[in-house]
């Protein structure tokens, strides 16, 4: 294993603009990497472009100028096709949990389309998951991924490289992830669960079917459109650290975007704070969240009520003329 | 004191083919003048409907019962042209959505001179004076020209502030808040959060606050009440509240936050509270030194 290994994911200089009168310039100049196993928090208030760059990354809008490379190579903007295979590396969960699943089709038969894609990856030699053991001579077994277990710590195993066949769980045998079922009880919902539409399920309960779909995939990158926000506060940080813990244990990286800081900040090893289509600030979330250096950064911060009962009112945003201050990259 | 607006032992079931599903469990809530009452809850704990049956806007099929007495009248009870003039003149709604609750084809004028010709019966001249020392009030600028102008020349935060300047054009002594600054950004949010306590301080209303955000309760309310499933299972001032909350629920709510007293500070705060799967991490997970894990 490389000690710096290549990115899953990498965003260099991306320009979106969208047609209009005048045309809106959502993203000036982007640029960020993405590796194997971290979770990336990308934060910033509506319209400064975050979801802009889900939308580039999943093929959904072209770039105007600029790049955002899949394992090195462009991802090509969707056309009326399927989305190419090794596309499928890439997957999204959505923010309303309405939405984000067909509701005319059972959780289960969701979930083990996720599954058949990681197949079909798997067989085309398109997942590095599967390449970590092509040396063996064997296909990995499907789903039988690292337990969660060890990962639990902050992204222990972050850049340790995938290990498909797993570390035993405490009882000796790796977790496996074969069946629909199997991810309904991963993710705290019950494997006679499958048989169940997605409107018989609460909101968050669908986030999570929406996670396992998205995860049964055996993706590199799961990307998390404000994947919480319209769920219940006590619900958020649940979905938020199922995400990211899953993701973790089989490697995937996650990009997870969000406008609360808050719940970020406990899940994400990296942030990266956004306004205006810009970067204005990114790099480990400790040091962004207690010493954070751009003055869009700082009021963000400043305006997030906290619920400790001081009856202390949030500071309102200053002038927004000082935030085009330049970006403040922190180093790890 | 004696609060401006007193729910007492409502009670509300929506009728349908099964029978009388109950929403409401003898709420009782009191707001005092220049007061924030917090009304706080998950989503179907029934905050929204306690808001709307105050303003007689409970879905039909609804059987209601006890009191909501305000200037001695109890508003389930009166009805007619002394109903309006309560609920229409003294009490102000702001709801959550202001694309929704502000009316896209009419003026901004036209929405915050309406009702207040029709309530304080005023010239239109007067009321469009009025109309502009509220937005001006609230922290809209532009003066007599903004009255010509739509909701969607607005961004989400001017909008929401017209439409606190449409509910409080009456002068009303209550202000019911529904989810006010859900729908908007933090820093926005902030600066509502802040104009709702200016004037809460400076006009004396009372305050019904729903909402589902405690960070936003800690922040403006002074007596904070938990909703659950119809009831309220808990009710008293804010510090006391969040720092040595008495129910069960209340402290379940609030381990469950980033930022509350005893709630979420790290990633192992989360795996600690997560009952995720049988595997969970954190719960049946062996040593890290067992397991192998770096």
């Amino acid at each position: 294993m490389n000690a710096r290994p290549n990115p899953v994911l990498a965003v260099r200089d991306l320009e979106v603009v969208y047609p209009g009168h005048p045309p809106v310039r959502a993203l000036r100049g982007v640029s960020f990497e993405l590796f194997a196993g971290e979770v990336v928090g990308l934060v910033g208030e509506s319209g400064c472009g975050k979801s802009t760059i889900a939308r580039v990354l999943t093929g959904l809008v072209a770039p105007s100028g600029g790049v955002a490379e899949y394992l090195g190579k462009p991802i090509s903007p969707l056309g009326v096709g399927r989305r190419p295979l090794e596309l499928t590396g890439i997957q999204m969960v959505f923010q309303d949990p309405g939405s984000s699943l067909n509701p005319r089709r059972r959780v289960g038969a969701q979930i083990q389309d996720g599954l058949d894609l990681a197949q079909r990856r798997r067989r085309g030699h398109l997942t590095s998951h599967g390449g970590a053991v092509a040396g063996s001579g064997a296909l990995p077994e499907p789903g039988a991924l690292p337990e969660p277990g060890a990962v639990a710590g902050l992204g222990g195993v972050a850049g340790s490289g995938a290990q498909p066949t797993g570390i035993a769980q405490p009882d000796g045998g790796p977790v496996r992830l074969d069946t629909p079922e199997d991810w309904l009880v991963r993710v705290g919902l019950e494997a006679g669960d499958a048989k169940r539409f997605p409107r018989s399920f609460s909101g968050g309960q669908r986030q999570r079917i929406a996670t396992a779909r998205a995860l049964a995939a055996a993706p590199e990158v799961l990307i998390g459109d404000e994947p919480i926000s319209a769920l219940d506060a006590s619900t958020q940080a649940r979905v938020a650290y199922l995400m990211s813990s899953l993701a973790q244990s089989q490697n995937t990286a996650l990009l997870f975007i969000s406008h609360d800081l808050s719940v970020v900040r406990l899940i994400a090893d990296r942030l990266i704070v956004m306004w205006a289509g810009r970067i204005v600030e990114a790099g480990p979330t400790e040091s962004v969240w207690s010493n954070p250096g751009h003055p869009y950064t700082k009021s963000l911060l400043a305006a997030i009520p906290l619920p400790d009962g001081a009856g202390r009112l949030p500071a309102p945003a200053g002038p927004t003329g000082e935030f085009s201050a330049p970006p403040v990259f922190h180093t790890s | 004191m004696k609060p401006v607006l007193a729910i007492e032992d409502l009670c509300l079931g929506i009728r349908n083919e099964d029978g009388l599903k109950p929403i409401l469990d003898h709420v009782c809530l009191e707001v005092g003048r220049g007061q924030v009452q917090g009304l706080a809850g998950e989503s179907g704990s029934g905050k929204t409907i306690t808001g709307l049956v105050v303003t007689g806007l409970e879905p039909a099929k609804s059987e209601v019962s006890g009191h909501i007495w305000m200037d001695g009248n109890d508003l389930l009870q009166i009805t007619g042209s002394s109903l309006n003039a309560i609920r229409g003149r003294r009490v102000g709604t702001v709801f959550q959505d202001p694309s929704t609750s502000l009316h896209p084809q009419l003026t901004v004028g036209a929405q915050l001179t309406d009702h207040v010709r029709y309530h304080l019966r005023v010239s239109k001249t007067e009321a469009m004076d009025r109309a502009v020392r509220m937005l001006d009030r609230v922290g809209v600028a532009g003066g007599r020209a903004t009255l010509q102008r739509y909701p969607h020349e607005f961004s989400g935060g001017q909008r929401q502030r017209i439409a606190i300047a449409a509910a409080l054009a009456c002068d009303p002594s209550v202000l019911i808040a529904d989810e006010p600054t859900t729908a908007l950004d933090v820093t926005v949010q902030a600066g509502v959060l802040n104009l709702i306590r200016e004037l809460v301080d400076s006009l004396g209303l009372a305050v019904l606050f729903i909402t589902h955000d405690l960070g936003v309760m800690s922040a403006v309310a002074d007596n904070v009440a938990i909703m659950r499933q119809g009831r309220i299972v808990e009710n008293g001032p804010r510090q006391a509240v969040f720092a040595s909350p008495q129910h069960a629920y209340t402290r379940e709510l609030l381990a469950a936050l980033p930022g509350a007293r005893g709630g979420l500070k790290s990633r192992a705060d989360l795996a600690r509270i997560m009952p995720l799967a049988p595997d969970e991490p954190g719960q049946t997970m062996a040593p890290a030194s067992e397991a192998g894990a770096v």
